[in-house]
């Protein structure tokens, strides 16, 4: 399983990073076409748009499992490591909630607009809004591995500091 | 949620990503009081000016999710879901106000509407004039050939990023918030938009000169979603369209009655207004002849081309 | 505010207090709104994430904030300090007065509050934090400073200001002028007295061979602020372009110098990404959340209500701010200003406020909302860079924020500030 999930996150970072380096490159490209070819490319920004798109809607995905998601932890510090387990639990539900809500009406929007094609690249939405239920579906995958390894791993009773500290008195 | 509004009054959000004192903006809170003052407030249009629910795109589609009810929106930008909408688009076609609105009453204008109706859901309430798409520089254009000096600011616009490009001009794709800024610093040195713009968002401060090319009549529209519109009485119907008729016809008087002083404040802000002699106007049409016939290609025959020309 | 809009952000405040990722606590607070209103689709979540998503403008984050990454790997971040330390490095806190004056310098060269705070930041945070500075302090130093971007001339908050009212964008990018460099020397004297306090470090005023040693070690350090501004000012690439010819440059001398091995390219790629994906998607839930408070009309209810209190116009002034305060947890700036302005001009008009000083005022105000948490872009960015938790960033603004509070108040009591260059030159 853990060899799964270690090619599965491989591929997503390689896909991630062929995104972001995809727009590097273009805008790069415009850059030079416009001012040194004196020849504008007509697609660059678009692809320029699209590709960024996808590397957030990519990254929010990895961001779940690499703990990058901007939080508050003004309570978070606070609450006793037995309560962590459970706490933890309740916030990866509202996180998987919301990326499952995010996959149908992503894919009601693929449905929707896919006779819609982009204004330069004339790519179908179809293509584009399918996007956002895949990256979705990656973040909810995601958000289930983060939330059992938490439950099971990082705040499993045996990892209490406290209860280490008194040798398993309690 | 409003307390001015009872449970049973049918509200129309209307989107523009114009000002709020922008003449069409002003024909629309006409249109929206003339509405609740007919219907006894059973109807009432609420206005969102300046984009605050998005861009012309969204509106469209906001329209066809139910999330907006009315959108007013360029022809050119329903071409990514309408392609035939290009027939108001297309270079160097329209020539005037009176062509452009027999262009938009024309049989075949009409057979494109109501496909947009029967497949997109969308209904057109009225056609606004924004007169003709001119090029502001801030240097001299003043034959074809000086079109290869400008590095033009265009909008994500496949038909005019190739029409630049076929008058040997370098089309860069800017968004419209930046034109100002990319003007002083030289980023482009032209950008192609219709009068009331440059003057609505001050863009005459950093202009020289205005080239008179009109390659395209701006033509605008009200929009409406037709699930919103059946959701409405016979008699309501007949209210909203009506109300909108009139005021997309006033738009275009008053329009048209603006145009001198909008010329006048634009001299008045030290811009030189050049005009092409008729060789050198064709000159430039026949470059643009292969961009013309591209923006047409698949979707109508190029005969459309001298038909809507013959319309004026 | 109908009991469902209440609801949402009630739930928004929950969620973000108990711990929930902020772009989560908003996207769930939409849905819950969505799920119970029943006449608005969930498609419109959809909808506005997208459509805040594709936006040249933003691109500037992950460029810079790449950029910067590359510039650290490859050794330009410890030639910067090196120089730096030598040439002001005697004043206490030189490197947070560096990042100061250099946000000054790209707020001149650039519209956008976020390009100044990646850019600048992405260079000074590392720094700081090589030299010994607390990491909240860095990032805080940087997001206060970057709301000086939309302030100096060009701005994009006036023009999009100025298509709404109708005033002169070059008046408007006048006004701003005075009010950025009050901010500019009020944050320079926080930056001083907390620096004195905690005895940031102080470098020997150093010889005249040593400074042009040091010059001479970081020519290619020097280049690139060289490159970057030279390239926007005179017209061959936006500041977005910016980034990425800034990113490309780190990436040659990383290269070149051996500094950066080839294979650590794709790392450096992937975790700028992650950075500006989680800023970019809070700013992409955050404005379906916004878009609900528009239809909604809480805007109009918020001024309706708050109009009523007074008629004194400093008084208005002053009331307007505070309203800008409080939306600005919640929105970005832009938002802000495109549904703000319209609901505020009635007002001015009636209290006779000069619309270029109000311009001015309300936009300084609507750029600290992207200091502000929940939700505020800027300080986002900065604590991304500086891989330093929000909260963190946030308390160490506090005395920052207060200057920038300063300012505005300043440029709200005394009209002249703002209006004395436009009205010369106009
Ligand atoms: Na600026
Ligand atoms: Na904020």
């Amino acid at each position: 399983m853990k060899a799964v999930f270690d090619i599965y996150d491989k591929v997503l970072k390689i896909l991630l990073c062929c995104a972001t380096g995809g727009f590097v490159a273009i805008c790069l490209l415009q850059v030079f076409f416009r001012f040194v070819l004196q020849n504008s490319l007509v697609w660059s920004q678009e692809a320029c748009n699209l590709l960024f798109f996808l590397s957030i809607f990519l990254g929010a995905a990895v961001c779940v499992t690499e703990r990058r998601h901007i939080t508050i932890d003004l309570v978070l510090e606070y609450l006793p490591f037995r309560v962590k387990r459970y706490w933890y639990l309740l916030i990866y539900a509202i996180m998987f909630i919301f990326s499952v809500y995010m996959v149908f009406n992503g894919y009601s929007m693929a449905l929707t607009f896919a006779h819609q094609i982009t204004s330069t690249l004339k790519l179908s939405y179809y293509h584009v809004y399918l996007s956002i239920p895949i990256t979705c579906i990656l973040m909810a995958i995601n958000v289930v591995r983060a939330a059992a390894y938490d439950f099971f791993v990082t705040y499993a009773p045996k990892n209490d500091p406290s209860r280490n500290k008194e040798g398993g008195a309690a | 949620g409003n307390a001015a509004t009872n449970s049973n009054t049918k509200v129309l959000k209307l989107a523009l990503e114009i000002a709020p004192n922008a003449l069409t903006t002003e024909m629309a809170q006409k249109a929206a009081d003339q509405i609740k003052e007919e219907t006894n407030g059973s109807v009432t249009v609420e206005i969102y000016p300046s984009g605050q629910l998005g861009s012309q795109r969204d509106f469209i589609e906001s329209m066809m999710l139910g999330t907006i009810e009315i959108g007013y929106v360029s022809a050119s930008s329903v071409e990514n879901f309408e392609p035939e909408f290009v027939l108001y688009d297309i270079p160097f076609t329209v020539f005037g106000p009176e062509h452009a609105e027999v262009l938009w009453d024309s049989e075949i204008s009409q057979q494109v509407q109501q496909k947009f109706l029967e497949e997109q859901g969308i209904r057109t309430l009225g056609m606004i004039d924004c007169g003709p798409r001119n090029i502001y520089t801030t240097v001299e254009v003043r034959s074809a050939a000086d079109f290869s000096k400008l590095t033009m600011r265009t909008a994500d616009v496949a038909g005019l990023i190739n029409l630049f490009n076929a008058l040997d001009a370098n089309p860069t794709v800017t968004a419209f918030n930046e034109i100002y800024t990319a003007m002083q610093t030289g980023v482009v040195n032209g950008f192609e938009i219709g009068l009331e713009s440059v003057l609505s968002n001050n863009l005459q401060e950093v202009v020289d000169y205005c080239v008179e090319t009109c390659h395209t009549y701006t033509i605008d529209c009200f929009l409406m979603s037709e699930r919103a519109y059946q959701r409405l009485t016979p008699e309501e119907q007949e209210i909203v369209t009506r109300a909108f008729e009139e005021a997309s016809t006033e738009q275009r008087k008053a329009f048209n009655e603006n145009l001198a002083g909008y010329k006048e404040r634009l001299a008045s802000a030290g811009v030189e207004t050049i005009q092409f002699s008729d060789e050198e106007m064709s000159k430039v049409i026949e470059m643009a002849q292969p961009a013309i016939e591209k923006s047409i290609s698949g979707i109508f025959n190029t005969a459309i081309v001298e038909e809507i020309r013959a319309m004026g | 505010m109908s009991g469902l809009t209440a609801l949402m952000l009630i739930a928004f405040m929950v969620m973000v207090l108990i711990g929930v990722p902020i772009t989560f606590s908003t996207g769930a607070a939409v849905m819950l709104y969505l799920v119970l209103g029943g006449d608005i689709p969930g498609t419109l979540l959809v909808q506005r994430m997208y459509n805040s998503s594709v936006s040249f403008t933003m691109l500037a984050v992950p460029l810079f904030i790449i950029a910067g990454e590359l510039m650290n790997k490859a050794g330009i971040t410890k030639r910067i300090v090196r120089l730096s330390s030598t040439l002001v490095g005697h004043i206490r806190g030189s490197l947070a007065h560096v990042t100061i004056f250099a946000s000054m310098l790209f707020a001149g060269m650039s519209g956008s509050s976020v390009a100044a705070a990646s850019s600048v930041g992405g260079m000074l945070i590392p720094a700081m934090k090589e030299d010994g500075y607390d990491a909240g302090f860095g990032a805080a130093v940087t997001a206060c400073s970057a709301t000086m971007g939309p302030i100096i001339p060009p701005s994009i908050a006036f023009i999009i200001y100025s298509s709404i009212t109708g005033d002169s964008v070059g008046k408007l990018f006048l006004g701003g002028m005075v009010p950025g460099i009050i901010m500019g020397v009020s944050l320079m004297v926080i930056a001083y007295l907390i620096s004195k306090k905690r005895n940031y470090p102080i470098h020997e005023r150093s010889s005249t061979a040593e400074k042009l040693s040091a010059a001479k070690g970081s020519v290619l350090a020097i280049l690139m602020p060289v490159i970057i501004l030279g390239g926007i000012m005179s017209g061959i690439f936006t500041s977005t372009e910016a980034g990425a010819v800034g990113l490309l440059y780190g990436l040659l001398v990383g290269l070149v110098t051996r500094e950066l091995p080839m294979k650590e390219v794709p790392t450096v790629l992937v975790n700028g990404a992650l950075t500006s994906a989680s800023i970019m998607y809070i700013i992409a839930t955050s404005q379906a959340l916004g878009w609900i408070l528009t239809i909604e009309r809480l805007p109009q209810a918020l001024v309706a209500f708050l109009s009523s209190l007074t008629s004194n116009s400093t008084l208005i002034i002053f009331i307007i701010l505070g309203t800008l305060l409080i939306m600005g947890c919640f929105l970005v700036d832009t938002a802000m200003i495109t549904i703000m302005t319209p609901l505020f001009i009635p007002i001015v008009k009636q209290y006779g406020i000069d619309p270029i000083q109000f311009g001015v005022v309300m936009v300084m105000m609507t750029t600290v909302g992207g200091i502000t948490p929940p939700v505020g872009n800027l300080l986002f960015v900065a604590s991304g860079i500086a891989k330093t938790p929000v909260l963190r960033t946030a308390k160490a603004m506090i005395p920052f924020a207060c200057a920038l509070l300063f300012s505005m108040a300043v440029c709200a009591l005394f009209p002249p500030l703002v209006t004395f260059l436009p009205n010369l030159l106009g």
